[in-house]
């Protein structure tokens, strides 16, 4: 090793060198014992490092930083009480720089200073409190009358440990409710009957939250007492649970809350008032409650206070901050410092003295959620305490039939009128331009009821409305205002028809119901029965016209939520034969947006995923990719026993780019871990509460690390991520994957395992889906669509039992190598339901990087003296390409034209045409559709070997050419070419073997047998074999010398350069196979040396050959170098030198023409 | 990135006690403790900016609080450092400066004639700010691997999962991020040292 290298070595192991890794130490013995630089670069280093850790040096936490933090956090001052061991090391860096004072966690007074307040825990916010450990005399005697005070007025039931009591009013004389608070005053006791409103106290607990005034509703106004329904009082008498410190009224109902911990009040409809998850009275439903603008709830905290005018809304007081959604009207947030922001339906606040914290409901239709606890810039995915699922109403479901078939439905708008408690959706379908509406809507059980019907913005008269040919009619369907006292459930039927035909007749049914939680079930139990079902039946359509119907809902359906997409469907006639399948709508009320998707998407490249699993499961990558909404983010993580992040994008503009760099960055190889990655893949998925995780795991399943799930799913025990929830979808990719495994993993993730495969028969490809669904849910697919380009295909409505799987053999032309959509919808877990997903088939798709750019042919010039060589042009590369087509597309004329349309011909004839020109991308999509089609075909890989060369991923040739063997383990020359390719690689120690595989195929071949004795001998490995090869040799006798000296070839290409830069001589012939340092005949041979590489030929088949140069390049991110040089040709009888100039990182720069054997020129 | 659940170190253990317990609040009150001050000084350091760096580390330290029940079990000072430096690079966008390898400028690794070496001239450590300046000019791996080394004093193999790479780059990166604040040092001469 040269001084150079040694320095080299060197600075590679300098961290591990200044670590004292031993190893490290003996590499470098030499260059650091007897070079002194080498001795001071050391020291400089070993100083340089303990600088480092000096750069923040000056960073100083404030004072009051964990106090503050803690005050965010929600954490109880309590906690700072407790000694610093039992909580780690001291806070805030302040370790006993003071001696005999103590850093403590506490309080602070809402005026107070940071630790100056004596009590500490009095007041708004949480600070940072320095208190002397050993109170001096003075200050312990009047602590005692202090606490000799304060116990004195704790006459009433209050814990001392209390953190918050809420006084509530609620004002009806004043038509509305009002909380109010102060916290510098003591609690009421628990307030008699009519009793006047108390005067302000003195604390009696030092955290409390004190009653400022109660009003008992017995002692209000005759008139305010009249409108409280004397049933309901006498229904619900309050309970006053032990330890009452504060109470809350809302209109009839009381409820008496501990002070303590929690306080949700509910103002849906089944508004309850629960205290730490249990409610302490229940009451009659408030349909209706009036915070309206002239008539706003204010609830004071202490943080702000909050002004609602809300019809339905959820409001929590916690310890340290309010929490509000708005999931009717709006409501006002005012913080202590006077920031007002008026939150809107749909939305959440949290007040705390942090400030003012807003962000969308994350999903109003899965319950009220309360949220626990959490920071302020972060509320976490809550939990359900409050209601239940009271959001979860009204299913709406929509079928539309049109003579024969189902009319195509569609939902044009959802939308929300400003101010008006409705949802108001439009669906529009085609019907005969003179339709027009015959009858009336009739709500069910309550007579007539007149409609709004819209036309152009104006109001029509239902009785009879005709529509003008080619104009739409909107029909707006919206309940009134519900009465109290009927029961929920509504029916709604109108007729249609048409002027051309009288009898024609077009009927309408409209049912919705709610599903309550088991507080109001009461009232009104629902069943499956109950569910509204909307149909529009229309016979004899002669033409079709528009038809708009516009449905609302209001207050008696205040939280309707209308799931699902409206459904599509065409006037097919065999879909007549089926039950008329409806779906219901989505999102729900409160989010008229679909919730975004965080997609991480886990792609198996493990070694058994080489070549075309692993195309086609990037294809289907790229497919999904675009098949998803641009709002939708995705993460696409390369995983074998450990993922790494290939690419994450949330646009669709780069998505393209993205997953070229997915491609080509991507290389099968390592073990396979599919559980691993599959929870790797949930911990990247981004929780920011926005969006829904799914992950995607793309792969054959096969487990190289870990053990196979085999028990069937009811027997396999269910696994809860602690990376938190996420949908799981599996796909298994090629006909051997391990489904069964891959089908376990999703179902005990309870996800989809959605596994598709291509079968074969006379007509063209066929895929089979197979979907499997987790042990509790049944799911009856209704709907199956696949759709390749212009195609679609319906398949049967087929029913999945819970835990089976379910088999859809679908035959279908599919293009090959199209994505395939496919679409599935029915009901799950009675629920409608549905999957959209990209899939494909086996066979890979049309993807690719970038071709490499191509360099115009040198400018080149005859050496003098040669008869042959052309005039020097500079021709465009294109051109020059362009006219060499037809004679090479005319060399492979007779396999185009083959009897019996093979394809695999003509795919061969493709892919080689468009590599000896020089079109990598077309070159390398043709090669994959021909492997497809035969993925055994050498040729095909051989070919593939070349235009990935070229095309610079290196890595990827050479997998494919060790790959070769698996498929001609039998054939001496692909094991020569292998064992070649990988010495000239520098991995001799891999090529031996196929040395070896080469002899034992050869017994009699002296040359190769002693070309594996050599290397054996050289890699000092395996004494058995070469003790083998060696007796083998001795039994054909003949010269002992295992190297002969070759002889001289006829044929030399020398590629000369100045630089280090290294750079690769490939040569193409016009069936656009290469001759290069990775596939080189075995009489050919390359000599590889720093500024030059030299390709020796004993001969060439006559034709044109392009002689290209490619830089290898240190990584992606290395700029390539113009690189200038010459080109000598050398054949029997003279010698050619052309200079080149490779300005880019592959260029063709010249080409050569070999006329007959023996004899060629370049030009 | 995925993090693997690992022996803890002794220091987190009082941390690790409160989470297996669920206690949470004691858990960030105790990690606060512990790790607050180098937090911030590793943000400090990433920064340059004291205010940014408090923002940071309240960030970090409320998010390890959210999440404090999926961290049980978890190598603590990793999580957290890992965390802060995500926060710093959305604060600070990564500079894209690209250097040719060592290996390809052996002239490198010999000091410059004019200029001392610095192993003669060791003393006193100089100013945070100046060191700062120095790493601010190397490229953001590079300087990211040496904070994360010496002033986090996290493992290699750490370091290799925040940093996407092998713990043998790491080590290479490190070396490298060495020799450039070495030089960084010397072409300051005098007057960047003490």
């Amino acid at each position: 090793m040269s001084d150079a290298d040694r320095r080299v070595q060197f600075v590679a192991d300098l961290a591990a060198v200044l670590d004292g890794d031993p190893d490290a130490l003996a590499r470098n013995v030499v260059v650091r014992g007897d070079n002194s630089a080498i001795a001071d670069l050391e020291a400089d280093a070993r100083a340089m490092a303990g600088w480092i850790g000096e750069a923040g040096a000056d960073f100083v936490l404030p004072e009051g930083f964990s106090a503050r933090l803690c005050a965010q956090a929600g954490i109880a001052p309590a906690l700072a009480k407790r000694s610093p061991a039992d909580s780690g090391p001291q806070l805030g860096g302040q370790r006993d720089e003071h001696p005999g004072v103590r850093v403590t966690l506490g309080s602070q007074a809402r005026t107070g200073h940071a630790g100056t307040h004596p009590r500490g825990d009095a007041g708004e916010t949480t600070a940072l409190a320095l208190r002397r450990a050993d109170p001096t005399p003075a200050e312990g005697a009047r602590r005692k009358r202090q606490k000799s005070r304060t116990a004195g007025r704790r006459s009433l039931a209050l814990t001392a440990t209390a953190m918050l009591a809420v006084a509530g009013y609620y004002g009806w004389q004043h038509g509305g409710a009002q909380f109010g608070a102060r916290p510098d005053h003591t609690p009421s006791a628990e307030p008699r009957a009519g009793s006047k409103p108390q005067g302000p106290r003195h604390a009696s607990g030092p955290r409390a939250w004190q009653v400022t005034r109660y009003t008992d509703p017995r002692t209000r106004p005759t008139r305010a007492r009249r409108s409280v329904p004397k049933a309901l009082t006498q229904q619900h008498p309050l309970a006053l649970p032990t330890g009452v410190t504060a109470a809350i009224s809302n209109g009839p109902s009381r409820a008496w809350l501990d002070g303590g911990t929690r306080l949700a009040y509910d103002g849906s409809d089944s508004a309850a008032l629960r205290l730490s998850g249990r409610a302490l009275f229940q009451r009659e439903p408030n349909r209706a409650p009036k915070h309206s603008r002239a008539d706003p709830l204010t609830v004071v905290t202490r943080a702000g206070r909050f002004q609602l005018q809300a019809g339905l809304f959820a409001l929590t007081a916690l310890r340290g901050h309010s929490q509000l959604e708005v999931l009717r009207g709006r409501a006002t947030a005012i913080g202590l410092h006077g920031e007002a922001q008026t939150l809107a339906m749909g939305m959440a606040a949290r007040l705390d003295p942090s400030g003012l914290q807003t962000r969308p409901i994350p999903d109003p239709a899965a319950g009220l959620l309360l949220w626990e606890a959490g920071t302020h810039a972060d509320m976490g995915p809550g939990k359900l305490l409050g209601a239940g699922r009271t959001r979860e109403a009204s299913a709406h479901e929509l079928a539309i039939r049109l003579g024969p078939g189902w009319a195509r439905t569609e939902r044009v708008d959802v939308f929300k009128p400003e101010g008006a408690h409705s949802l108001e959706l439009a669906y529009q379908a085609r019907l005969p331009s003179d339709a027009h509406l015959l009858g009336a809507f009739v709500e069910d059980g309550r007579g007539r009821r007149a409609i709004e019907a819209r036309r152009a913005g104006g109001k029509v008269s239902l009785n009879r409305v005709r529509l003008p040919a080619g104009e739409a009619l909107r029909v707006g369907l919206r309940y009134a205002q519900r009465p109290q006292a009927r029961p929920f459930g509504y029916r709604y039927r109108a007729e249609l028809g048409t002027a051309s035909d009288p009898n024609t007749r077009l009927r309408v049914v409209v049912r919705t119901d709610v599903a309550t939680d088991e507080p109001i079930s009461h009232h009104h139990r629902f069943t499956p029965d109950d569910r509204g079902r909307l149909t529009l039946e229309l016979d004899q359509i002669a033409e079709a016209g528009d038809l708009v119907l516009d449905f609302a809902t209001v207050k008696p359906l205040p939280s309707a939520s209308l799931r699902r997409n409206g459904f599509a469907t065409g006037n097919d006639p065999r879909a007549s034969t089926a039950a008329p399948w409806v779906l219901s709508l989505a999102p729900g009320l409160a989010r008229r947006t679909p919730r975004a998707v965080h997609w991480v998407v886990a792609v198996d490249r493990s070694q058994s995923m080489f070549g075309a699993p692993l195309s086609t499961a990037t294809a289907f990558v790229r497919a999904l990719s675009e098949a998803l909404p641009e709002d939708h983010t995705m993460t696409v993580l390369a995983c074998n026993a450990s993922c790494q992040q290939v690419v994450g994008f949330d646009g669709a503009a780069s998505r393209a780019e993205a997953l070229d760099a997915l491609v080509t960055g991507v290389t099968a190889g390592g073990a396979s871990d599919p559980e691993g990655n599959i929870l790797e893949a949930a911990a990247t998925c981004d929780r920011d509460g926005t969006s829904t995780c799914s992950v995607v795991y793309v792969g054959d399943g096969w487990p190289s690390l870990g053990a196979r799930i085999v028990a069937p799913p009811n027997e396999a025990p269910r696994v809860t991520p602690p990376e938190g929830p996420f949908l799981l979808s599996t796909v298994a990719i090629g006909d051997q994957a391990d489904r069964t495994h891959l089908s376990h993993l999703a179902h005990r993730q309870l996800g989809h395992a959605l596994s598709l495969s291509e079968a074969r028969d006379a007509r063209g490809a066929a895929l089979r889906l197979v979907y499997r669904v987790g042990l509790d849910d049944a799911v009856h697919i209704e709907a199956v669509e696949l759709s390749s380009g212009e195609n679609a295909v319906r398949g049967l409505p087929i029913a999945i039992a819970p835990g089976m799987r379910g088999e859809l053999p679908l035959g279908l032309g599919l293009d090959p190598g199209a994505p395939v959509g496919v679409r599935l919808r029915g009901h799950r877990a009675g629920k409608a339901w549905s999957l959209t997903t990209v899939a494909a088939t086996e066979r890979p798709l049309g993807f690719a990087p970038a071709p490499p750019p191509v360099a115009p042919p040198s400018q080149v010039k005859a050496p003098e003296g040669s008869g042959t060589a052309e005039t020097p042009t500079e021709t465009p590369a294109g051109t020059d390409a362009t006219l060499a087509l037809p004679m090479l597309e005319g060399a492979h004329q007779p396999t185009l034209t083959d009897p019996g349309g093979d394809h695999g011909n003509a795919l061969e004839a493709l892919a080689r045409s468009l590599a000896a020109r020089g079109e990598l991308e077309r070159a390398g999509r043709a090669i994959r559709r021909w492997l497809a089609h035969d993925p055994s075909a050498i040729p095909a890989h051989r070919l593939a070997v070349g235009v990935d060369q070229r095309r610079g991923d290196r890595a990827a040739a050479q997998l494919r050419v060790q790959s070769l063997a698996d498929l001609a383990p039998r054939d001496p020359a692909i094991h020569i070419a292998i064992a070649g390719a990988l010495e000239r690689t520098g991995l001799p120690e891999r090529g031996c073997p196929h040395r070896v595989a080469a002899s034992e195929l050869l017994p009699t071949d002296r040359a190769h047998i002693t070309a594996a004795v050599a290397c054996q001998r050289a890699l000092e490995d395996d004494s058995q074999t070469l003790a083998r090869l060696e007796t083998r040799l001795a039994t054909l006798g003949g010269p002992s010398r295992a190297n002969p000296r070759p002889k001289r070839p006829p044929f030399a290409i020398t590629a000369a350069w100045k630089g280090q830069t290294r750079v690769e001589l490939i040569l193409v012939d016009t069936r656009g196979d290469v001759i290069s340092s990775l596939w080189l005949p075995s009489e050919a041979t390359l000599v590889d040396s720093p500024g030059q590489q030299r390709l020796q030929l004993p001969a060439m088949a006559p034709g044109p050959y392009r002689i290209e140069l490619r830089q290898t390049l240190p990584d992606r991110s290395a700029v390539p170098e113009t690189i200038v040089g010459t080109l000598q040709l050398r054949t029997r009888t003279r010698t050619t030198t052309l200079p080149f100039s490779l300005p880019s990182q592959h260029a063709w720069v010249a080409t050569l023409h070999v006329t007959d054997e023996g004899e060629a020129s370049p030009h | 990135m995925a993090i693997r659940p690992v022996a803890g170190q002794p220091e987190e253990e009082a941390v690790q006690t409160h989470l297996r317990r669920h206690d949470r609040d004691r858990a960030l009150v105790a990690a606060s403790g512990l790790w607050g001050d180098e937090l911030g000084q590793f943000c400090m350091a990433l920064l340059d900016s004291q205010p940014e760096a408090e923002r940071v580390v309240s960030e970090t330290l409320l998010a390890f609080h959210h999440m404090a029940s999926r961290l049980c079990g978890l190598p603590l000072r990793m999580w957290l450092f890992g965390r802060a430096l995500e926060r710093c690079r959305e604060r600070r966008p990564q500079t894209g400066r690209h250097r040719l390898a060592h290996a390809e400028q052996p002239g490198r690794l010999s000091p410059p004639s004019t200029t001392a070496s610095l192993a003669k001239r060791v003393g006193p450590a100089p100013k945070p700010a100046t060191l700062r300046t120095w790493l601010e000019r190397l490229p953001s791996d590079q300087r990211e691997i040496a904070l994360l080394r010496y002033l986090a004093r996290l493992d290699y193999p750490a370091i290799a999962s925040l940093c996407e790479a092998s713990p043998e780059t790491v080590q290479r990166k490190l070396g490298r991020a060495l020799l450039d604040l070495r030089q960084e040092a010397l072409e300051a001469g005098g007057n960047a040292l003490p």
